[in-house]
């Protein structure tokens, strides 16, 4: 069976990055999970991996609401570095927030795929999989 | 009177009338041409005629008492008034210049007439558009004053009664120094008539006195420059004073309606802003923890394996801890919101400081923290006690928690009075805060900007809103790795007064 090689999870919530990578896990469609605590330390990682697609995720759940850096401040970031990167990633907009304000916001930005309203349940991990993989 | 000289003839045709008549009989002699068209009598009636004939009603004794002067060389000659009576019983208005003369050893009086009928009626026309104008002006409600270069007093209207209960006569012949006015108003007075008088243009000012009894009126004032016939020199100065109470009375209100409307609005916006925030606290800080609990729920529920489920049902736990704590910071935050008239006490500054460095003093103790502070300018405050213990205590512990370790910790404190309102600042060399990316949730609930495992995001939030509720501001300047400045303005009502020895109110 095909599998998506690598998500890649930038979330600062402890219980959320645990919770969801059970439920990845129970999926069965992914090899690997990277976790990232906040902006920063992923737009990092990225700019160091930028010429090593293969280390690189192919789908990224990006949290908005973070210290340090958040989601906005990350894709501003990742929107710069993403015509150097040699590999299709598919990026979701993860948040608790309702806000039409940041829906809104979210659906205006062309490198997001998607706005997942969380909690993340199985069937949500599981569409936006199958889509990847499709 | 056919034999005429030259000199004669000239007489004959002036346009004055000439009479000359006999000083003893008073008969005329010669009356000129001019004389004779206007009276309509001929030459052969007015030789049997003297000017008692042509003098109405006046008896001859009078006539001759009144030229005895003239007849006893007391004075050169007589000019006067009168009518005189034509042949028709018409009348006219004359001038007349009465001399005596000695013509072939005669003594002869000469009088040379003007019919002023014209100038007697424009001089009639003139008084009466005068009492016109004077009527008009002493009954428009503006009080209209005229005054010479000395700035002395020619003319005031009748209307300063209303407004000094003075008759226009105490004004007349005075400068305002010696009516005593107030030496402010005269100065604003001889600075506008000044420059009426040499840039020859009106001006115009509003002056604010005081009334008979009590409180002001205002008045708007023009000063005009009158100029001489010559239309260049200016003679006198106009000025016009109209009462503007009521409308600069209304114009007040508006202005106060307009800063109250003001004040709603930026009441208004404030709440809005409070509300946007709660809305995001709402999102962020509730919604995710719950769901949080429905995932761990479902997790629960499919798992088989008791150890797993063990331990879903003790991250569970946490969670609900944690959201029990947000819960009661935001009922918190609300509770400050709404308890606007939270009792104020008198505190000092450096009583409540030096209270919340001892209560924390094993922190200070272990981060080797030099704490400073100069309330000197402003030592006192009137505010909420817990909520400047908790400001003061907010920006320290913050201070302390994001120190540099490359350095000695220094933290100050200081007041200062700026615009009459207390403005408190707190200022260290710790790690900084890079404002270009954090500004705008800096104040925000559990953000934090620092990767530090006691970073809780929760204080600021709350010194802000305590701030905030009680109408002051707080603002935040930062420079990474530099340190932090902390600026609290106050709001006006916070400062306390004391009187001072010499019994008037400063702030300490």
């Amino acid at each position: 069976m095909k599998k998506i090689d690598t998500v890649c999870i930038v979330d600062d919530d402890e219980v959320y990055q645990f919770t969801v990578k059970f439920e990845i896990e129970r999926t069965n469609l992914v090899n690997k999970i990277l976790f990232f605590s906040d902006g920063e330390e992923a737009i990092e990682f990225f700019q160091r991996k930028s010429d090593n697609p293969d280390e690189l995720p192919d789908v990224i759940l990006l949290d908005i609401n973070m210290p340090i850096m958040d989601g906005w401040d990350f894709l501003e970031e990742f929107t710069l570095l993403k015509p150097g990167i040699g590999k299709k990633i598919t990026l979701y907009m993860v948040s608790s927030s309702v806000n039409n304000q940041d829906i809104d916001r979210a659906k205006a930005i062309s490198e997001i795929t998607d706005y997942l309203v969380k909690p993340i349940t199985r069937d949500k991990l599981l569409k936006i999989f199958n889509q990847s993989l499709s | 009177m056919e034999n005429l000289t030259g000199f004669g003839k000239i007489l004959e045709q002036s346009l004055n009338e000439i009479y000359i008549f006999e000083a003893q009989t008073l008969v005329f002699k010669m009356v000129n041409r001019g004389g004779r068209l206007n009276t309509g009598y001929t030459t052969e009636e007015l030789k049997t005629l003297t000017p008692i004939h042509l003098i109405p009603g006046y008896p001859e004794e009078n006539f001759r008492e009144f030229v005895t002067p003239l007849l006893n060389g007391e004075i050169d000659k007589l000019v006067f008034e009168t009518q005189h009576l034509r042949k028709d019983r018409s009348t006219y208005d004359v001038s007349v210049n009465l001399q005596l003369i000695v013509l072939d050893g005669e003594k002869q009086f000469v009088a040379i007439v003007d019919d002023i009928t014209e100038k007697k009626a424009a001089k009639t026309k003139l008084e009466e558009s005068e009492k016109h104008f004077r009527t008009l002006v002493n009954h428009i409600p503006d009080v209209i004053t005229r005054f010479d270069t000395d700035l002395r007093i020619l003319y005031i209207s009748d209307s300063v009664v209303h407004y000094t209960g003075k008759q226009p006569d105490f004004y007349i012949g005075k400068t305002q120094e010696e009516l005593g006015y107030r030496k402010d108003l005269i100065a604003i007075f001889l600075e506008r008539a000044y420059e009426a008088i040499v840039d020859k243009r009106v001006v115009f000012y509003e002056t604010m006195l005081p009334k008979q009894d009590k409180g002001f009126r205002f008045y708007a004032n023009s000063v005009v420059p009158e100029f001489g016939i010559n239309g260049q020199e200016v003679m006198s100065l106009l000025t016009i004073s109209r009462d503007i109470t009521q409308q600069k009375k209304m114009e007040l209100k508006l202005q106060n309606h307009v800063s109250k409307l003001k004040a709603v609005k930026d009441e208004l916006s404030g709440r809005n802003k409070q509300l946007e925030d709660f809305a995001n606290i709402a999102s962020h800080n509730l919604r995710s923890p719950v769901g949080n609990l429905q995932v761990l729920l479902n997790l629960y529920d499919t798992e088989t394996d008791p150890d797993k489920k063990e331990f879903f049902i003790q991250k569970f736990k946490e969670v609900a801890e944690r959201l029990d704590q947000t819960v009661g910071n935001l009922t918190e935050v609300v509770k400050i919101r709404m308890d606007l008239d939270k009792k104020r006490e008198p505190l000092f500054f450096d009583k409540i400081l030096q209270e919340i460095i001892n209560s924390l003093s094993g922190h200070i103790f272990e981060s080797q923290a030099k704490i400073t502070w100069n309330f000197s300018q402003c030592e006192t405050i009137s505010y909420p006690r817990v909520y400047l213990e908790s400001i003061l205590l907010n920006l320290l512990t913050n201070s302390l928690k994001y120190r540099s370790s490359d350095r000695i910790t220094e933290v100050y404190f200081e007041t200062k009075i700026i615009k009459n309102t207390i403005q408190l600042t707190c200022k260290d060399n710790g790690l900084g805060i890079d404002l270009k990316r954090h500004k705008h949730k800096l104040f925000g609930m559990n953000k934090t900007f620092h990767r530090n495992e006691n970073a809780r995001g929760i204080g600021l939030f709350i010194t802000k809103n305590q701030i905030e509720a009680l109408g002051g501001t707080i603002k935040v300047k930062s420079e990474v790795n530099v340190g932090t400045k902390f600026i609290i303005l106050f709001a006006e009502k916070d400062r306390i007064y004391e009187k001072n020895r010499y019994g008037l109110y400063s702030g300490r």
